[in-house]
């Protein structure tokens, strides 16, 4: 479905609707039960009626509706979308149901019986049919559902085997939120079989509407959505003959009522969005289909005196105004042209959506920034359009605002959060918007912007728009799972807003995604706040695995019985029947890799609450998987800082449970032999050889990312440059590139070594230099040879992948004592350390595959 | 570069594409260690190497980080908050060592003492905790300007004060957009192209 014409078609049954009874046994009356009904004009405490009817009276019932494939049309009170069938008592007395059976199955007359009600003269009643629990005292559910494809459905007298009504023979194939029944003057005086049909409107507990004829199909648009400098001609249409489109150019949703209707051929020649949906008599309207024609040499012009564009709120409520791009930008004549190019240097996404959703002062989301939760969810639709030929997509779907701090009023730029729900739309976006490895299909998708050093928010001259995307970015490059994301430029009803970037959300979905599982089974844990206060909470699953890590991490894990534990494995290293797996460990060193590296000061442990606080982490785990916790970087804006912070801590925040994060889990582990050996290990292979920490690769990546933004920076400078006040007009080459250039040219290259040296102060890096090995991984010549060499002491090493060092620090069994070159016959995994005085080197880990002469 | 800068000269931006090519061959862009590190080692080794064969073994690392641990700790665990600057009353009241300065752990309590004081100040039924209207009669001193530096933050935290809505248009609304307003002719709200030729024609 969507939204639009058909929008306003969800509803759960009111309260005090024929499903809510309150049951008062009436002794005294032949054992009949009274009970009363509230009729939808009954308010609470209100006298109500109480009725009596006979227990063997006649069944003046008839089944006038029913939905057999209900997305979106009538929820229960578990907020779930049910089939659901609407009987209508047509008789003079009231009836007493009780007896009675509803079935969908012939052979099954008596399939579910229906609960004692009376059914008042002219009432409507309606029943879920889910299989859920068949009696609750709110509503009903009988204990079936409804085939989308066809099948019977009957209501039984009390006999068991009379058939008072029978939908069937079978009914037709059911369609996605439209209802069969009778229609609006259907009469007991004809057969009831020849008066059902597919009904326009889905009325449940009132009386039906005309039938539906048909579907009024799609509006067509000459001109797809994407970027245009000529002007062109737009023509709509629909194949429903008849059918007549409105359209809107503002956000509103197009109706009879609000929009202007179609009579041919329109000019399109600046920035323009259109929503059109077609409609006609008896038929259901058209999905609203929406269209953003995106003109650079306009956007580059939009507002550039600072006033609202055409149709746009003079106010947004309580938060802070801002439109318009900043001439200083837009005719500097170093921009002037790059500006164009630099909107469709990247992929474009566009909101439409109603103005009064956004800036209303009560009900705008962005008016009210502050506001979160489905309540503040609003319907819009969103586009996403490449420069490159690809194709885009457009779907409806809601929106909220995302973010902590940066909700503050008083910051003009915020970030948006969008969910993909069938109430909108399709439920998923389904769209590889992180290429082929990524995930293919959205149940949410975060746009985010820039907060802390921006120029929108704080006018700060540290804006690289890098620092979150960028650290995401180290964590991937680490081997590590983390939250995916690309720049994009936004548009919001046709005005410019800025630079983006996409994220992924470590939720249960992208567990299921990732990691493969069920996404019911995952825990999800984060810090967010409750009541105003600080929590560590799940957002997906429960606590309950995270808080037997933390306890007993908090019981001490020196010992390798407790560390191994975590791991699933007894002391020994081998693995428990049973045990369970709450720690990866290596994720876990990886994770804070990339906050050292970053020097973040707000992630897991937030320097700004005196290291007392955690904040801005996430950890995933399948509960019904082997592996253990994961955690994810998250919202690493207060990074790339000093180069020569330090964050290795210890910091006291994870005492207690409520302050838990992965960091003091960290500092629990330290204290482990093992798990410190682990660190010394991974540390050589992340800050040597070309490491993904090396100065070498973090720059080169570092300046990758940051090529795709530089043209978009300028856009972001016209649009936000100005926006604080406070240093006048930012842009790209005065004030971007210099510390773009800081951070590649101060930062970066002595980064690596500052972290090495924080980690070996600690401990962390075993203080022998590894062996050499004579030549790189990769492809070898069958009978080549291998050397290793160690500045001091002995050589061990294994060919099959396995440790030559022992748990407990013995030399394994299967190790080698290196004395001659090692021949290369066939593929090897080579895992070799240096041993001196009982003391081992990092892990030296290399893959060879033996390239057999044709 | 900035190295100019600081002479004077002038930042000179360098394009990307030329910083990623110098990524190549810049000999301060190691792909493993670089002197940096090693100098930290050297002085580590230099203060821990107990027994003196130039080289930290386990027992000497484990004494480094242990002596690390207590070194950040001692620190109050970490610098907190930057910039922070505590008034002398502060000190005052909550330098408990006595070095003249707020640790992490004194700023703690300085901050949990500072909300207590005023809760009990406001606590006008002593029930431990202030409610609505003892809350309201801190919200009104606090709009009336009764707190000043520190104590306004304390009286945000404790009477649940959020900053934000100032007028119409949000905090920072100039002075033009304040007036956008009086130009709604068809009062919805929305700017129409006749009321923006109105607002530009009396900004003229």
């Amino acid at each position: 479905m969507g939204f639009g014409p058909s929008m306003n078609r969800s509803m759960s049954l009111p309260q005090g609707f024929m499903t809510q009874f309150h049951w008062k046994p009436w002794l005294g009356l032949g054992g009949a039960l009274l009970l009363t009904a509230c009729s939808e004009s009954t308010e609470p405490g209100e006298t109500v009626v109480e009725r009596v009817a006979d227990p063997n009276g006649p069944v003046t019932v008839v089944i006038t509706e029913f939905s057999a494939v209900n997305d979106s049309l009538l929820m229960d009170r578990d907020g779930d979308y049910c089939d659901w069938i609407e009987l209508f008592n047509h008789g003079e007395e009231p009836v007493q149901l009780e007896g009675c059976y509803l079935t969908d199955d012939p052979e099954t007359l008596r399939k579910w019986p229906l609960p004692e009600i009376v059914m008042g003269q002219g009432e409507y009643l309606v029943i879920f049919a889910s299989g859920k629990e068949p009696l609750s005292e709110l509503e009903w559910h009988a204990n079936f559902g409804l085939a989308a494809e066809g099948e019977n459905l009957m209501l039984v007298g009390r006999d068991g085997t009379t058939l008072v009504d029978r939908i069937g023979g079978p009914y037709p194939k059911q369609r996605k939120d439209v209802t069969y029944g009778l229609v609006s003057n259907w009469s007991m005086d004809q057969p009831l079989e020849s008066q059902r049909d597919f009904l326009l409107e889905a009325t449940p507990g009132r009386p039906n509407s005309v039938n539906l004829v048909a579907d009024v199909t799609r509006v067509q648009f000459s001109q797809d959505r994407g970027f245009f400098s000529e002007p062109f001609e737009l023509r709509m249409s629909s194949r429903t003959p008849d059918a007549r489109i409105y359209f809107t150019t503002d956000g509103t949703q197009p109706t009879p009522e609000r929009g202007q209707p179609y009579r041919g051929p329109m000019m399109i020649e600046q920035t323009t969005v259109v929503m059109a949906a077609a409609f006609k008599p008896q038929h259901r309207p058209s999905p609203v289909k929406t269209q953003s024609y995106i003109f650079p040499a306009d956007v580059a012009r939009q507002s550039l005196d600072g006033l609202p564009p055409i149709g746009f709120p003079y106010h947004w409520g309580g938060n802070r105004v801002d439109y318009g791009m900043d001439p200083k930008v837009v005719d500097d004549p170093r921009y002037r042209d790059e500006l164009i190019a630099g909107l469709r240097s990247l992929p474009s996404f566009s909101i439409v959506m109603e103005m009064d959703d956004l800036f209303d002062s009560d009900t705008g989301i962005y008016a009210n920034p502050q506001q979160d939760g489905r309540a503040w969810e609003r319907p819009c639709s969103i586009e996403y359009f490449l420069t490159d030929g690809t194709e885009g997509f457009q779907i409806n779907c809601g929106i909220r605002i995302r973010g902590g701090f940066s909700r503050n009023p008083g910051n003009p730029k915020h970030a948006l959060r969008l969910f993909f729900r069938d109430v909108y739309g399709p439920s998923k976006l389904a769209y590889p918007l992180f290429g082929e490895a990524g995930a293919q299909t959205f149940d949410n998708l975060d746009l985010r912007t820039f907060q802390n050093y921006s120029w929108s928010m704080s006018g700060d001259s540290r804006a690289v728009f890098m620092r979150d995307q960028f650290n995401r970015d180290l964590q991937a490059a680490l081997g590590q799972p983390s939250a995916r994301g690309e720049y994009c430029h936004l548009y919001i009803n046709g005005h410019y807003w800025g630079l983006f970037d996409t994220c992924e959300r470590p939720e249960a979905s992208y567990g299921a995604t990732y990691f493969g599982g069920k996404k019911s089974n995952f825990d999800v844990i984060k810090r967010g706040d409750r009541g105003g206060g600080l929590a560590i909470m799940a957002t997906d699953g429960d606590l309950d695995a995270w808080r037997r890590l933390w306890e007993q991490a908090k019981g001490g894990l020196a010992s390798d019985e407790a560390y191994q534990g975590l791991l699933g494995r007894n002391a020994d290293g081998t693995l428990k029947d049973s045990g369970e797996v709450l720690l990866d460990p290596e994720n876990l060193i990886d994770y804070m890799f990339v906050i050292f590296y970053g020097g973040n000061l707000d992630a897991p442990i937030s320097e700004f609450m005196g290291n007392r606080a955690p904040n801005n982490w996430y950890g995933i785990r399948n509960r019904k998987g082997n592996q253990g916790f994961r955690f994810f970087v998250w919202d690493a804006e207060h990074t790339l800082l000093d180069v020569n912070e330090d964050r290795t801590g210890p910091f006291p925040a994870g005492d207690d449970f409520g302050t838990s994060n992965p960091q003091w889990i960290w500092q629990q582990c330290l204290e482990n032999t093992e798990f410190r050996m682990l660190v010394g290990d991974l540390a050589y292979q992340r800050f040597y050889n070309n490491g993904a920490l090396t100065a070498r690769s973090v720059r080169k990546r570092f300046l990758e990312r940051a090529k795709q933004i530089e043209s978009a920076v300028v856009c972001e400078s016209a649009r936000w440059g100005d926006s604080s006040g406070r240093s006048g007009s930012m842009n790209r080459d005065d004030h971007w590139r210099p510390e773009m250039q800081r951070i590649a040219d101060e930062y970066i290259p002595r980064r690596s070594d500052v972290v090495l040296g924080q980690l070996f102060r600690q401990g962390l890096i075993p203080d022998i230099d590894p062996p050499v090995l004579s030549r790189d991984a990769g492809e070898v010549k069958a009978g080549s040879l291998l050397s290793l060499e160690a500045p001091s002491g002995k050589i061990y090493y294994t060919t099959d992948g396995s440790d030559p060092r022992q748990l407990g620090g013995e030399v394994a069994r299967r190790a080698s004592e290196y004395r001659e070159p090692i021949r290369f016959q066939q593929d090897l995994e080579l895992r070799a350390r240096a041993w001196l005085d009982g003391e081992w080197s990092a892990l030296v880990r290399s893959s060879f595959t033996v390239k057999t002469a044709l | 570069m900035r190295q100019n800068d600081r002479e004077g000269v002038g930042f000179i931006p360098m394009p990307l594409w030329l910083m990623l090519l110098a990524t190549w061959v810049s000999p301060l862009l190691g792909a493993a260690p670089g002197k940096a590190f090693q100098e930290v080692r050297a002085a580590l080794v230099a203060e821990h190497d107990l027994d003196g064969n130039g080289r930290l073994d386990s027992a000497e690392r484990e004494a480094m980080r242990q002596a690390a641990k207590r070194r950040t700790r001692d620190q109050g665990r970490g610098r907190g908050r930057r910039g922070f600057r505590p008034p002398p009353e502060w000190i005052e009241r909550y330098d408990t060592n006595g070095d003249g300065e707020l640790d992490r752990g004194e700023q703690s309590a300085a901050f949990m003492g500072e909300q207590e004081r005023m809760r009990k100040q406001y606590d006008s039924d002593g029930s431990g905790h202030l409610d609505s209207s003892e809350k309201s009669a801190l919200k009104s001193d606090f709009e009336k300007g009764e707190f000043q530096g520190f104590d306004r933050f304390i009286a945000m935290q404790v009477g649940g004060i959020q900053r934000g809505r100032r007028g119409r248009y949000g905090r920072g609304a100039s002075e033009g957009q304040a007036r956008w307003l009086e130009f709604d002719r068809d009062g919805d709200g929305k700017a129409s192209r006749e009321e923006l030729d109105l607002i530009r024609k009396s900004n003229r």
